[in-house]
C-alpha cells in the first residue's frame, strides 16, 4: 500500500496514534490523518488542547511512535506502518522548538546552539572552525549575537526562546518543527517573536510546522492554516478561506468570533437561498451547492459584518431588523456590543466613533449584506 | 520495529548492551541469593523435615520472645525518632529558627558517625559503672547535695534511646524533603482563608506529607529491624535479645551454624517488614505525592518569637547528644590507656591512635572501609543512574519488572542479605568466601536501594523535553546520557554517593557475616575489639574512622555544590 508520498515538505497518510487513558479506555489523538506541508512553506496546526496537534507534531519529530500510517519528510519515508520503517528521532534530521524552551542549563548559549551540529546523528560531525561560524550565524539572525558566552540561567524567557531558535536553525534542517514556542513568553515578545519567527522562514526558505491554540498567531504565521478537531482534520485552507468560509460550526466558532443561529432552508435558488431562522427570514448569497429546501441548518454571522442601517440603505425588509443594545464595551478602535433581536442574542462590533449610536438600551436598526452570511451545514 | 535508516553499529547500541548487562546483573543479584535461601531450606540434608523445622524455629517461643522485644524497641525508636524528626524538619523547613546551611546539616551529622562508633560512645558514657555522664552527673550533684540516679544505657529504656538517635537522621530525610515538595501556596491559602498556624499544620500540612510519613515509617521500620551494631554492643549485657542479633549468633556462634534457626528468623524478620511495606502501601493507596512545582518560592517563615531560642537550643541540644557527646566520650578513651571515668589529664596521649596505625588489622580495616566506600558508592551511583534511565526514561513492562527487582533488597533486613550470600556464594561454585568481592557484591545489593532513590531523584529534575531536544538535534541515546543527563545529574549523583560512603563505610549489617580476617573493614573489627574490651582501641579506631568518614562527605559535596554552581 506504499502509495507515492515522496514529494518534498511533509507528508502524512492515514496518519494514526492511540493512547490508554487511565480507566483503560482508548483514544486516538490522531485519527487518519493525511496533510501535505509544500516545501519551503508555512503550516499551522490550530486546534483546542487535547485535539492531538502537539502529538501529530510529534510523531513527525519522532518523539512518539504513530500506530499506522505513513510519515515522508523531503521525500523520505521515515514512518510506514506497512513497510515497517520507522527512523528515530535523532535520525529524521529535524530542527524543533519547544514550548518550555528545553535548554540545557548545564552549556552556554554557544553550547546549546552548537550542540545539532555535534552530534553524529546528521552524519560526520562538522568541524570547530565550521561549527563556531554557523552557531554565530544562528545567534546573529536572532538578534543574540552577542549572548554566546552567556549561561542559560542568566537570560530572560524572551531570549532564551531565541537561544532555543538559534538551535533549530543552525541545524540547517529543511524542516523545522515549532511546538507550541510563544506560550511561555508575555504577550509584547510574543507579538514581536512571532514577527521574527517568520521573517526568518521567508530569508531561509525552511519548511515550517507549527502548533498552537493561539488563533490570532495562526493567522499571522500560516501560510497553511490546519483545523483540527478529536485527532482530525476539521477544515485546511489558507487563513482567509478558513475565516472567511468555515466549513463547520466548529471552524466557525473557533477562528475567529461568530453567531451561529439555527435556522430551516426555505428556498434555495441558483446560488442562493433563504433560511427561517429564530429572527425571521435571512437572506444568503452563497450557499453550499448540495443544499436542499428544508433543510436544517446554521446561519454563521461574524460580528463585524453587521452594520447600523441609515433609512437610504439596503432594500427594505431583507436582512434587516431593529435590535436593542443590551451591553455595550469601548475597545478603543471599536464598540464590543450585546445585541438583542427578538429572543436571540447576537455580537456586533461598530467602529468606535462618538457619534456610534450604541448606547445600552438604545434601539438601532442592525443590517447584513447577504454575502457575507455563510451557512453551516454541519 | 528497528530502523532502517539507523547507523550500523552506533553508541546507542553500545549504551543498551551497557543497560542490559546491568540490569541483567542486579536482578541476578537479587533472585540468585534470595532465591537459595529457599532452596538451601528445601535442600538442607535433603530431608523434607527440614522445612517443618525451619518453620518451628520461625514461629518457636523464643523467636516470639525476640520479635516481641524487638517489636517494642522498634516500634518505641520508631515513633521517638518520627516525633524528633518531624519537629526538626518543621523548625528547618516552615520556621525562623534556622541558622543558615548548618541548620540542614545538623540533623544529619549522626550519620555521619559509624553506628557502632555511636552505640560504643554511648556506651562509655551511660554504662552505670564507668560511665563518663554518670561521673560528671555525680560531680555536678555533689556541688549541690544531690544524688542523682544513675544512667543505665545498658538497660531497655537506654537501647531504645539509642535505636531512636540511629533512626531519626533518616525520618528527618525523608519528612525534611516532604515539607519541601508542598507548595508553600497550600499553606499560604490557608493562611488567607484566616487558618492559624496550629489549624494548618493539622488540616493542610499534616496530610499533604502523609505519603512522606509513610515511606519514613517503612524506611524506619526496616532500618530498625536490621539495627545490629546497637544491640549487639548496647543490648546484650543484660540480655535484650533481639531478633538481628539472634540470626547473626545462629550462624556464628557455634560449628557448623544453626542454619535453621537463622533461616527461621530472617523470614520471620522479612515477614515483618514485608508487613509494614503492604500496610504502607495501603494507606497511601489513592493519596497522590505532592509535586514539586520547581519554582523554588520560600515561603516566608514562620516567626518563633521567643520560642525561637528554645526552638535553636532543641536543635543544638539534639547534635551534642547525638554527635558531640559520644564523640567526645570516644576521644577521652582513645586518648587513654585504658577505659576510667576519672580522667587522669596527664596521662592523656596520642599512643592509642598510634596503636591503630601500627597494627595491621586495625590500620587494614580501616583502610579498606574506606576504599569499599569509594568503590562501591562510585559503582551504585553509575549503576543506579543507568537504571534510572532505563526504568523511568522507557516506561515499559521490562522497567517496571527492574524496577520492582532491584526495589526488593529495600524490603529484606540487610542481616538477611548477607545470610544469603553466605549460603549463595561462599561455597561452590563460588568460593567467594573471605574475599572482597562478596563484600562489594553484597554492599551493592544492600545498598542499591539508597543509589536509586538518588539516582531517580536526579533523573526526574531533568525534564524530558531536555532529553527530546537532544535526540531531535541528533544525539544519540548513549550521547544523551554523556551529554545532558549525566552532567545535570551530577549534583544529585553526588549527594547520593556520599549517602552511599557513609554507608558502606560504617558498615556492620553486612561485615558481620561476610567480613573475615583476610577482609577486615572497621565495622566489623571495632565489634571485635568491643567484645574483647580493648576499649582504647576501639575508641581510636572509632574516632579515626568518624573522622575520615566526615572529611569524605564534607569534600565530596563541597566539590558538587561547587560544580552545580559553576552551570
Amino acid at each position: 500500500m506504499s502509495q507515492d508520498i515522496s514529494t518534498a515538505g511533509i507528508a502524512m497518510r492515514a496518519l494514526q496514534k492511540h493512547f490508554h487513558r487511565k480507566d483503560g479506555q482508548l483514544v486516538a489523538a490522531v485519527d487518519g490523518v493525511d496533510l501535505d506541508v509544500k516545501a519551503g512553506t508555512f503550516c499551522v496546526l490550530l486546534g483546542p488542547s487535547g485535539c492531538g496537534k502537539t502529538t501529530m507534531l510529534r510523531c513527525v519529530a519522532g518523539l512518539e511512535h504513530p500506530d499506522g500510517g505513513n510519515i515522508a519528510i523531503d521525500g523520505r519515508t521515515v514512518y510506514s506502518s506497512a513497510d515497517r520503517v520507522s527512523v528515530d528521532a535523532r535520525g529524521r534530521g529535524l530542527g524543533m522548538v519547544f514550548q518550555d524552551y528545553a535548554l540545557w542549563p548545564h552549556l552556554k548559549v554557544r553550547q546549546n546552539v552548537g550542540f545539532p551540529l555535534t552530534t553524529r546523528g546528521g552524519g560526520p560531525r562538522a568541524s570547530k572552525d565550521v561549527v563556531r561560524t554557523r552557531v554565530q550565524e544562528a545567534l546573529n539572525s536572532v538578534g543574540i549575537g552577542d549572548l554566546g558566552e552567556s549561561s542559560i540561567s542568566s537570560l530572560s524567557g524572551g531570549q532564551q526562546q531565541r537561544v532555543a531558535l538559534a538551535r533549530a536553525i543552525a541545524s540547517q534542517s529543511d524542516v523545522l518543527l515549532f511546538d507550541e514556542p510563544l506560550s511561555n513568553v508575555d504577550a509584547k515578545v510574543r507579538v514581536q517573536l512571532r514577527g521574527e519567527i517568520k521573517r526568518l522562514q521567508e530569508d531561509l526558505g525552511f519548511t515550517a510546522l507549527y502548533v498552537t491554540h493561539d488563533q490570532e498567531e495562526a493567522m499571522e504565521l500560516a501560510d497553511k492554516l490546519v483545523v483540527l478537531r478529536d485527532g482530525k482534520v476539521e477544515q485546511e485552507g489558507s487563513p482567509e478561506e478558513i475565516y472567511r468560509d468555515p466549513a463547520s460550526r466548529y471552524v466557525a466558532d473557533f477562528v475567529g468570533s461568530a453567531d451561529i443561529i439555527d435556522g430551516q432552508v426555505t428556498s434555495t435558488g441558483p446560488g442562493d437561498a433563504v433560511v427561517a431562522t429564530a429572527i425571521g427570514p435571512v437572506a444568503v448569497s452563497q450557499v453550499p451547492a448540495a443544499l436542499r429546501s428544508s433543510q436544517e441548518v446554521g446561519v454563521c454571522i461574524r460580528p463585524e459584518d453587521w452594520r447600523i442601517a441609515r433609512e437610504a440603505e439596503a432594500a427594505p425588509g431583507i436582512n434587516r431588523w431593529s435590535a436593542e443594545v443590551l451591553k455595550r464595551a469601548f475597545l478603543g478602535a471599536y464598540y464590543e456590543c450585546v445585541l438583542q433581536i427578538g429572543e436571540t442574542q447576537v455580537k456586533a462590533r461598530f467602529p468606535g466613533d462618538v457619534d456610534t449610536p450604541v448606547a445600552p438600551g438604545e434601539r438601532i436598526d442592525v443590517h447584513i449584506a447577504a454575502r457575507r452570511v455563510r451557512i453551516l451545514t454541519r | 520495529m528497528r530502523s532502517v535508516f539507523l547507523p550500523r553499529l552506533s553508541d546507542l547500541s553500545v549504551f543498551r548492551v551497557l543497560t542490559w548487562l546491568v540490569c541483567a546483573g542486579l536482578v541476578f543479584l537479587t533472585i540468585y541469593p534470595l532465591g537459595f535461601i529457599g532452596y538451601a531450606v528445601s535442600g538442607l540434608e535433603g530431608s523434607s523435615g527440614t522445612v517443618g523445622n525451619v518453620l518451628r524455629e520461625m514461629v518457636s517461643g523464643e523467636a516470639m520472645r525476640l520479635l516481641g522485644t524487638t517489636s517494642g524497641l522498634v516500634g518505641t525508636a520508631t515513633v521517638g525518632a518520627l516525633a524528633i524528626g518531624a519537629i526538626l524538619a518543621w523548625l528547618n523547613e516552615r520556621t525562623d529558627a534556622r541558622v543558615g546551611w548548618i541548620s540542614d546539616v545538623m540533623p544529619v551529622l549522626p550519620m555521619l558517625v559509624p553506628p557502632v562508633a555511636g552505640a560504643v560512645g554511648w556506651a562509655f558514657l551511660g554504662s552505670p559503672i564507668a560511665g563518663f555522664l554518670n561521673h560528671w552527673l555525680d560531680r555536678a550533684g555533689s556541688l549541690v547535695g544531690y544524688d542523682p540516679p544513675a544512667i543505665n544505657i545498658f538497660s531497655w529504656p537506654g537501647l531504645a534511646f539509642v535505636y531512636t538517635i540511629f533512626l531519626v537522621p533518616y525520618a528527618y530525610v525523608s519528612l525534611a524533603a516532604g515539607f519541601r515538595s508542598i507548595e508553600p501556596s497550600m499553606e499560604e491559602a490557608a493562611r488567607v482563608s484566616g487558618a492559624g498556624s496550629l489549624e494548618i499544620f493539622r488540616r493542610v500540612t499534616l496530610p499533604s506529607l502523609g505519603p512522606s510519613i509513610g515511606g519514613a515509617v517503612l524506611l524506619l521500620v526496616a532500618m530498625g529491624f536490621a539495627l545490629y551494631s546497637a544491640p549487639t554492643i548496647i543490648g546484650t549485657i543484660q540480655d535484650i535479645d533481639v531478633l538481628s542479633v539472634s540470626v547473626v549468633q545462629a550462624m556464628t556462634l557455634q560449628f557448623p551454624a544453626d542454619i535453621e534457626r537463622a533461616v527461621g528468623q530472617s523470614l520471620l524478620l522479612v515477614l515483618v517488614v514485608a508487613l509494614a511495606w503492604i500496610a504502607q502501601r495501603k494507606l497511601s493507596f489513592g493519596r497522590g505525592h505532592a509535586t514539586i512545582s520547581g519554582r523554588g518560592r520560600a515561603t516566608s517563615p514562620m516567626k518563633l518569637g521567643g520560642l525561637r531560642r528554645v526552638a535553636q537550643a532543641f536543635m543544638f541540644g539534639y547534635v551534642a547528644l547525638t554527635v558531640v557527646l559520644p564523640s567526645i566520650a570516644l576521644l577521652i578513651v582513645a586518648l587513654q590507656p585504658f577505659w576510667t571515668a576519672q580522667i587522669d589529664w596527664g596521662s592523656l596521649s596520642l599512643d592509642g591512635i598510634r596503636t591503630v596505625f601500627s597494627r595491621p588489622t586495625l590500620r587494614d580495616s580501616m583502610f579498606n572501609s574506606v576504599w569499599l566506600g569509594v568503590v562501591v558508592a562510585s559503582i551504585l551511583m553509575i549503576i543506579a543512574a543507568i537504571v534510572s534511565v532505563a526504568v523511568l526514561q522507557r516506561r515499559s513492562r521490562l522497567g517496571s519488572f527492574i524496577d520492582g527487582v532491584t526495589k526488593v533488597p529495600a524490603a529484606v533486613p540487610n542481616i538477611i542479605i548477607a545470610v544469603a550470600f553466605v549460603l549463595a556464594f561462599a561455597g561452590s561454585p563460588f568460593y567467594w568466601g573471605s574475599t572482597f568481592t562478596i563484600l562489594i557484591l553484597a554492599y551493592v545489593l544492600v545498598y542499591f536501594p539508597h543509589a536509586a532513590v538518588n539516582a531517580n531523584a536526579a533523573f526526574l529534575q531533568v525534564g524530558p523535553r531536555l532529553r527530546e531536544a537532544a535526540a531531535v538535534a541528533g544525539a544519540s541515546q548513549g550521547e544523551v546520557f554523556r551529554r545532558i543527563l549525566l552532567p545535570l545529574m551530577v549534583p544529585g549523583l553526588s549527594a547520593g554517593w556520599a549517602f552511599v560512603f557513609v554507608l558502606v563505610a560504617g558498615d556492620l549489617n553486612v561485615a558481620v557475616l561476610l567480613a573475615s580476617t583476610g577482609t577486615p573493614v572497621s565495622g566489623a573489627v571495632m565489634l571485635d575489639l568491643y567484645t574483647t574490651g580493648t576499649y582504647a582501641d576501639v575508641a581510636a579506631l572509632s574516632v579515626l574512622s568518624t573522622i575520615v568518614t566526615m572529611s569524605v562527605v564534607v569534600t565530596t559535596l563541597v566539590l558538587a555544590k561547587r560544580s552545580s554552581t559553576r552551570q
